[in-house]
């Protein structure tokens, strides 16, 4: 009934007028900053190219990772942790769309994010290398293609981020979960390829990053990127399912 | 003791004597309009877990009614609110505004209802202007214009402006019935409204529900412990205890009836011959004596009576009070007769 719009406005306004936002904002123009600073005057002795640089700032994307995480694991369950989901579900709108309002809003949040490092790093790359901006080599498409892929992979992150948020109302634990899977399966996956243990393939995050398919070798043998693809999909459609479930069937009590 | 006190009730409900609401719908010459019903609860419940918590509450509310929820902590006041809002799903019965199903249709029946369940919690980082945009933009009647009426209504051009997190709480309750009012429901639920409200902010609230009942016609549900308030605002009152209604009757007929009995105090300085006056002439009636004065039980032809015997009998009444009020007592009796 109401219209969608009005919708991602207001968490449009509830994400910006805040200043955590801000603080993620700064932190990755001083994260930037540092970085190519640090790079400009300690590695003096070697050639650096303007790709390069846009090369080694992707990895800036760790972090960019753990902010989207931060707030796509609190943009559900802050409502329900402060209360205000009383006042959001007894307005003429359906449960679920309030919860495809959000998620649209931390689907773009997570692209303004990562193209706002994008745009960080080529100011400083022009900043310090301006003269090597047209040196076109392999690094062109190993830069940009890790900046894509690593988006790929915050987004998929994120929408578990999210999605937890929405089951268990809980912004620690939709918070930390992620992270922790995340981080703990990059050693479980290292473990499992190099015993050449085949099931692995089957973990979302051994299916997460779709650059090897393009630039290197898939993890397990037998990967393919239709696999991949196939992989992250049926996990994010069973979380999905959960969380619209949860969020529009379940009594609020707070 | 315990009998005492419950001959003691069961005799001032006599007094009283409580119409049952059926009988005040059917009564045609009794001078009120039927009016619309828009809120039909029918045998509500409620189970979280193991243990009901509501049990078979049914009750209607007619357009421009004001209904007092009454009942003590834990009673399922705001168990019963958070239903009518769909923010609970009953486990038994049905709930239509307007006609319409919440549960099945949610969308146009909640159009009907502002609220505010508990205390109201807005966002703090936000200013009280953008919460009430933020609310209002998730209903089709959207307008600035709206908004800005809203503000002046309910005297809050002064600090709108400011982040909510630097309110008082009377002032979070008054942009919590903004946000309430907005779209102009027909039917508004109110959860202790009066929470952290100063006297002249809970007249300023009675004013305002009076009139939003009067002169629009929107009905009113406040819950509320404290019954001189209710008293006040409401037309009706429904009595919850342990999660079952007792009583569901007009104020009107709880109050002032020329022919019914209330306790009424006449303080005097002779107490002494007045006491020997009394027993003369009032022998069985129940007076109790005070060091000023005594209480007794009587009609209002009784207490002008009574007054003329005492004035002629050459003894200076200074005054007469009607201590009780007839929720209190009720109140009281429905709530300790469940108990015993």
């Amino acid at each position: 009934m109401t219209s969608f719009i009005q919708l991602l406005k207001n968490e449009n306004m509830k994400l910006f007028k805040r200043q955590k936002i801000w603080v993620f904002f700064g932190l990755i123009l001083v994260m930037n900053i540092i970085v190519s600073l640090a790079f400009n005057f300690l590695f003096t002795g070697i050639v650096i190219t303007f790709w390069d640089y846009i090369q080694v700032s992707s990895y800036l994307l760790m972090a960019v990772q753990l902010l989207s995480i931060l707030i796509a694991g609190e943009i559900v369950s802050s409502e329900f942790e402060k209360g205000t989901i009383k006042l959001l579900f007894i307005r003429p709108v359906k449960r679920v769309t309030i919860l495809g309002s959000k998620y649209i809003t931390t689907l773009y949040i997570c692209f303004l994010m990562v193209a706002l490092q994008l745009f960080i790093s080529v100011i400083l790359g022009l900043v310090f290398y301006a003269e090597t901006l047209f040196t076109i080599n392999d690094q062109v498409l190993l830069g940009l293609g890790t900046y894509l892929f690593t988006f790929i992979e915050i987004l998929v992150l994120s929408t578990i981020a999210f999605c937890l948020s929405a089951i268990t109302r809980s912004s620690m634990f939709s918070i930390i979960v992620p992270i922790f899977l995340f981080f703990s399966s990059i050693a479980v996956i290292s473990i499992l390829t190099n015993n050449h243990y085949q099931a692995g393939k089957y973990l979302l995050f051994a299916n997460t990053n779709l650059m090897p398919y393009f630039l290197d070798e898939p993890l397990f043998e037998g990967m393919t990127l239709a696999f991949s693809i196939v992989n992250i999909l049926i996990h994010m459609a069973i979380t999905g399912f959960v969380a619209i479930l949860f969020f529009t069937k379940r009594d609020v009590h707070v | 003791m315990l009998l005492e006190t419950k001959s003691f009730h069961r005799s001032s409900v006599g007094i009283g004597s409580l119409v049952p609401i059926e009988q005040i719908i059917g009564d045609e010459g009794d001078g009120m309009q039927e009016h619309e019903i828009v809120l039909d609860v029918v045998n509500l419940s409620k189970k979280i877990g193991k243990s009901l918590i509501i049990k078979d509450v049914s009750f209607q509310l007619n357009q421009g009614e004001v209904l007092g929820l009454l009942g003590p902590n834990g009673s399922g006041k705001t168990t019963i609110l958070k239903m009518l809002v769909g923010l609970l799903k009953p486990s038994n019965g049905s709930i239509h505004i307007k006609k319409f199903n919440i549960n099945t249709q949610f969308e146009k029946a909640i159009t009907h209802v502002g609220a505010i369940i508990e205390n109201p919690i807005l966002y703090d980082y936000l200013s009280g202007y953008d919460n009430l945009v933020h609310f209002f933009r998730m209903t089709e009647r959207f307008s600035y214009d709206r908004i800005d009426e809203m503000i002046e209504l309910l005297k809050m051009e002064d600090y709108v402006q400011d982040k909510v997190f630097t309110y008082s709480l009377g002032m979070r309750q008054r942009l919590g019935l903004a946000q309430a009012l907005l779209h102009q429901p027909s039917i508004l639920l109110l959860d202790e409204p009066t929470n952290g409200l100063d006297p002249e902010g809970i007249m300023n609230l009675r004013e305002t529900l009076r009139k939003l009942a009067t002169e629009q016609e929107v009905s009113i549900i406040i819950s509320s412990h404290i019954l001189s308030e209710i008293e006040l605002i409401c037309d009706s009152v429904l009595v919850m205890n342990d999660g079952q209604c007792i009583e569901r009757s007009f104020i009107r007929d709880l109050d002032n009836g020329i022919d019914k009995k209330h306790t009424y105090t006449f303080t005097l300085p002779h107490i002494e011959a007045a006491k020997n006056i009394l027993q003369s002439h009032y022998v069985g009636e129940s007076i109790q004596y005070h060091a000023s004065g005594f209480s007794i039980d009587l009609e209002t032809q009784g207490v002008a009576d009574l007054n003329r015997l005492l004035v002629n009998s050459g003894l200076d009444v200074i005054g007469i009070e009607r201590r009780d009020s007839p929720l209190e007592d009720l109140f009281a009796h429905k709530l300790r007769g469940g108990q015993t």
